[in-house]
């Protein structure tokens, strides 16, 4: 099958005969169909420019970021304050509270999805999500005062009685610095230490004072969002440069999905972010945290739609192991080419999933079973991605090629009119056979989108939306499916892995996921205003021969990434 | 813009007096139990109930089984409305208004008619709540159908809350939205108000049982001296723990940029609204108006749910146990109204477009709204008889709840609202379309303003918008006013 070095960006190769992906999804839909008929509209985009500062920041120029080499001015991003997903809420309170009970999960309102759960621009405040945190405040706070052990660890010492002022303000100092990622200043210790003696005065107990810390930080606007206040840099208006804990923060959640911990703070309050060198050298330390692992797990589940499958859980957690195996052996042990993740020829199956594919069982539990000629190779054979885009009853031609269009090469399709029911596929009256009903968009008002999307769908018809390979169409024999595909413009394919094999060929995917990763690490939408960063990533990406980690050390040792351009 | 600290209220609760409400107790009562003793009338109530997807009703080839077969009193009753039998034939009490509609444009691009909405099902979010038409969305294909106006009942809320603790409230059943990868058309909210700036802000519902139960008997005192110290102390320590956090962020306010300060802002609001009610803490319950047992945790919510193979199935996906969601809550909605907590309220049991796994309640391996589309008409009809039941089980229990010498029903006006009809498909161009706005029929019970019970109206074919029927709720409680774009009560809801 496929050599190795066929991977490598082959700098001759003709570039695709669309314009490069980045600047059709920073342009938004116009170019992608031929006769699209209008923009798309990115969901919380006003597009204005910032408005400049207004001296919103009071902090101190001593602790910011100087950074040894300066940002380009167009390479600072906007970036709003973000409140903390439910995710990330339950790894934090599971990091510093030692409590893996996930209660935002139970107790917090849904984050949207765009995919990605983590858009600040769709963050809505309610009066549920207000009265969630309090609730969730109050029974973190029972919980670990209910063990004795981790109570102890967090608490970090031993009260002499109720009034030891010494442990309570070392508590507050030290659980502080965690809670709200930056060391307190000595007014705020000393508020907290305050209420909390008051309140170990008044229940005898010392515990009593440390709860209602815990309730009073994890409710604090600076535990419950991440809020970036920098300093101003001088002669940019509406430019900040990160404070060293704030920027420990963006690398933190950008990389482990939760607060920064001692250590990183350390490190920050020893000035070892200072230098993009030393960023990165953190930042390589921070990739080894099995936190880190699950998380670029996660970004590729939220990404390509698969963090939640519709099927049985044994298959469901099949499909997951499956994939998160692949991600793990191609970004961490082998640290290969990131597009392995779709050249791989074989696949971490147990016998449920090797039966589900028609390929040998291994012999004991889970194990990597090569696909042979099945026409399957890499993540897009993988039951978890098959079963993402479908339609109700079965797989949709138009939403998979719409899903791989918009998501793996980054080429937004505008919505379909609004008098088009996009719940159904056509009319099943229409033809006999799938492949001849679709011909209903063949008309020249649908042909210019759909032709972006149907053929890439047909190219996967012979995988059902659970993974499994099938000749016909459901329940018609007569319907032969020949599994051909087009990407228009590009060509033509059969399958998962001649579709892959297509994709890399023309440098298709390498500059998409660059655009993502740094959609998750701002947690907003695209716009053009970043497509200098965008660009420089693209470079360090094919520097590293296309690592996914060399990626991600890429966006937070980049200069800018210390830097903030003021949202709104 | 700085905002103002509302002065914190010093007396202790029982010394504020009016300040507070506090249930309808008999020695507040008249002779006659039909007014209060000093005059004024019992108080009116407003309950909307909302059904998401497809409920709707039939005049095409494959009937739901919803709209009776005759009209009048005692009204057959199809599969769908079944449960009206039960409850000691709570169909007495409950009037069916069949014939409605909400008007479509006819081609995409045509002027949306008044109180209208645009093509695109499940977008007629403003509409249905609000009487009043979508704004075409700009650009058009951005779907950008946003409510516009303020809900029936904020419009309501504002003429007869009068000083109860709750102004109105709002409850949904249905967790989790379960398909987020679908636009959200604000598909989990059926409230809002108006702003100083006389803009809507949505009201978000509360979807957790045990925190409505919470908040709902945050003033009751256990009998139990050692329990009673407790729950006093707990107060006094969430009082001190939101001034600082509340101090801390107003202090931080300042320092954010526009946008930035703008969410904050509304957070921070949020926070003084938890501290406004523990300074002004609901009444204690007494009589009739009872402290509910604790709900405990509640049930565990389930994932996103999007598939419909009953070969390829999850029972638990897309279902977080709304079968005791739903019950709780519309124990908890009766108390707050037997209460005098509050005289307005909403509840969505299930969202609009609703994902909502049914197979633990119905047995049938379908999310709702794959299941509208599945061509399972039959099926369908055990879908819409779970929401009618705990529909009837609500009426029956305000029927069966006496307050001065009737029952607390007779004082309601309560309408169960469905999401849509049958009949045109004006996306799909089909004859005859589960996703319709054609052919509605809504629910309607309670004795307020003289509201006749347990008939079955038709309204002309499709010429009364549904907003008449929350108009006329509306004029049973006193309240006349149009909605929206929409005017004129049905004039059959009133004998």
């Amino acid at each position: 099958m496929l050599e190795m070095g066929s991977m490598r960006k082959a700098a001759a190769m003709a570039r695709p005969v669309i314009a490069t992906p980045m600047v059709l999804w920073l342009a938004l839909a116009a170019a992608a169909c031929r006769d699209g008929g209008g923009k798309g509209d990115e969901a919380g985009e006003s597009g204005s420019a910032s408005t400049g500062g207004s001296g919103s920041a009071t902090d101190t120029a001593a602790d910011s970021t100087t950074g040894d080499v300066p940002p380009e001015q167009d390479t600072i991003a906007r970036v709003g304050m973000r409140r903390l997903t439910r995710y990330e809420f339950d790894n934090v309170v599971r990091d510093i509270l030692l409590d893996d009970s996930r209660p935002a999960a139970q107790l917090l309102p849904e984050d949207p999805r765009t995919p990605f759960d983590n858009d600040y621009t769709l963050q809505v405040v309610s009066q549920p999500l207000v009265d969630g945190i309090e609730v969730l405040a109050k029974e973190a706070a029972e919980r670990l005062l209910a063990d004795t052990d981790k109570r102890d660890t967090v608490v970090g010492c031993q009260p002499s009685g109720a009034d030891d002022e010494t442990c309570m303000r070392d508590f507050v100092t030290r659980f502080g610095r965690l809670a709200l990622r930056r060391p307190l200043e000595a007014a705020e210790v000393d508020d907290f230490t305050a209420l909390a003696l008051d309140y170990a005065g008044q229940g005898e107990d010392f515990y009593v004072g440390v709860e209602v810390v815990i309730r009073a930080m994890l409710q604090d606007a600076e535990f419950v969002y991440r809020i970036e206040l920098g300093t101003p840099v001088e002669d940019q208006p509406g430019v900040f440069a990160l404070s060293r804990y704030e920027l420990a923060s963006r690398m933190s959640f950008f990389l482990l999905g939760t607060t920064p911990d001692a250590a990183l703070l350390d490190a920050a309050e020893a000035g070892e972010l200072d230098t993009a060198d030393g960023v990165r050298a953190r930042a390589q330390m921070l990739l080894t945290d099995p936190r880190a692992h699950e998380h670029v797990d996660r970004f590729h589940s939220l990404w390509l739609g698969y963090a939640e499958l519709p099927h049985p859980q044994d298959l469901t957690n099949a499909m997951r192991t499956e994939t998160a195996a692949l991600v793990e052996r191609v970004v961490f042990e082998d640290k290969a080419s990131w597009l392995e993740l779709f050249t791989a020829t074989e696949t971490y199956i147990d016998a449920l999933l090797a039966e589900q594919y028609g390929l040998p069982a291994p012999a004991d539990g889970a194990a990597w079973v090569p696909y042979g000629d099945t026409g399957r190779m890499g993540i897009l054979s993988h039951g978890s991605f098959l079963s993402v885009a479908a339609n109700v009853g079965d797989t949709s031609p138009t939403k998979r090629g719409k899903f791989i269009r918009e998501q793996l090469m980054c080429q937004p399709i505008p919505p379909p009119p609004p008098n088009v029911m996009a719940d159904n596929g056509p009319d099943p009256g229409a033809a006999e056979c799938k492949v001849d009903r679709y011909q209903v968009h063949a008309v020249a008002s649908c042909a210019g989108c759909h032709d972006q999307m149907d053929p890439i769908g047909f190219g996967l018809e012979n995988y059902d939306r659970a993974g499994q390979f099938r000749t016909h169409d459901i329940d018609n024999e007569a319907c032969v499916i020949d599994g051909e595909g087009e990407i228009s413009g590009v060509g033509t394919f059969n399958g998962p892995a001649e579709l892959s094999q297509l994709l890399i060929d023309n440098d298709l995917l390498d500059g998409c996921v660059t655009q993502q990763s740094y959609r998750f690490a701002l947690g907003r939408e695209l716009t053009a205003d970043d497509a200098a960063f965008v660009a420089t990533l693209d470079e360090d990406f094919a520097a590293a021969d296309t690592r996914f980690d060399e990626l991600l050390i890429a966006v937070v040792s980049n200069p800018a990434f210390a830097y903030r351009r003021e949202d709104g | 813009m700085r905002r103002v600290r509302l002065p914190r209220r010093t007396f202790l609760r029982g010394l504020g007096g009016a300040m507070v409400g506090l249930p309808l107790l008999d020695a507040m009562l008249d002779d006659h139990g039909v007014a209060l003793a000093g005059g004024g009338a019992l108080p009116s109530r407003f309950v909307l109930l909302f059904g998401g997807l497809a409920l709707g009703c039939d005049s095409g080839p494959q009937p739901n089984n919803v709209v009776p077969a005759a009209t009048g009193a005692n009204y057959p009753l199809g599969a769908g409305i079944a449960p009206f039998g039960d409850y000691e034939d709570v169909r007495q009490q409950i009037s069916v208004v069949s014939g409605l509609s909400i008007p479509c444009q006819p081609v995409f691009g045509d002027p949306i008619p008044p109180g209208g909405r645009g093509i695109n099902f499940h977008a007629h979010t403003n509409p249905i709540f609000t009487g009043t038409a979508n704004l075409m969305p700009a650009p058009l294909e951005s779907h950008d159908y946003r409510v516009t106006n303020w809900s029936s009942d904020q419009l309501v809320a504002d003429a007869i809350a009068g000083d109860t603790t709750f102004k109105s409230l709002q409850y949904r059943a249905q967790a989790l939205l379960y398909n987020s990868g679908v636009g959200p058309y604000y598909r989990d909210l059926m409230s809002w108000r108006l702003d100083d700036q006389g803009q809507p802000v949505p009201l978000y519902p509360v979807a957790s049982p045990r925190q409505a139960y919470d908040t709902l008997f945050l003033g009751f005192v256990p009998d139990d001296p050692v329990e009673a110290a407790k729950k006093a102390f707990e107060l006094k320590k969430r009082r001190s723990v939101l001034d600082l956090v509340d101090r801390r962020m107003s202090g931080m306010l300042d320092r954010l940029g526009s946008n930035d300060k703008i969410k904050l802002e509304q957070h921070y609001d949020a926070i003084r609204n938890i501290e406004n009610l523990l300074d002004n803490l609901p009444p204690e319950p007494e009589g009739a108006c009872m402290m509910l047992e604790d709900p405990g945790d509640d049930p565990p919510l389930g994932g996103a749910f999007t598939g419909d193979d009953p070969n390829a199935y999850d029972v638990n996906a897309g279902y977080s146990g709304e079968e005791t969601r739903i019950r709780v809550l519309t124990d908890l909605l009766h108390m707050a109204l037997v209460c005098d907590l509050t005289r307005v309220a909403t509840f969505m049991h299930t969202m609009i477009q609703s994902f909502m796994n049914v197979a633990q309640i119905t047995g049938h391996q379908y999310a709702m709204h794959d299941m509208s589309h599945g061509g399972q008409t039959v099926q369908y009809n055990d879908v819409i008889a779970w929401h009618m039941n705990h529909f009837a089980y609500f009426v029956a229990k305000l029927r069966d709840t006496p307050e001065g010498t009737g029952s607390l029903l007779d004082n309601c006006a309560v309408v169960y609202m469905m999401e849509a009809g049958g009949g045109y498909g004006y996306e799909s161009g089909a004859p005859w379309a589960v996703h319709s706005t054609d052919n509605m029929c809504w629910f309607v019970a309670g004795g307020a303003g003289g509201l006749v019970q347990g008939q079955h109206i038709v309204a002309p074919a499709n010429a009364d918008h549904t907003a008449n029927v929350l108009i006329s709720a509306m004029r049973a409680v006193g309240v006349d006013s149009d909605l929206g774009d929409v005017s004129g009560h049905i004039p059959a809801l009133f004998g």
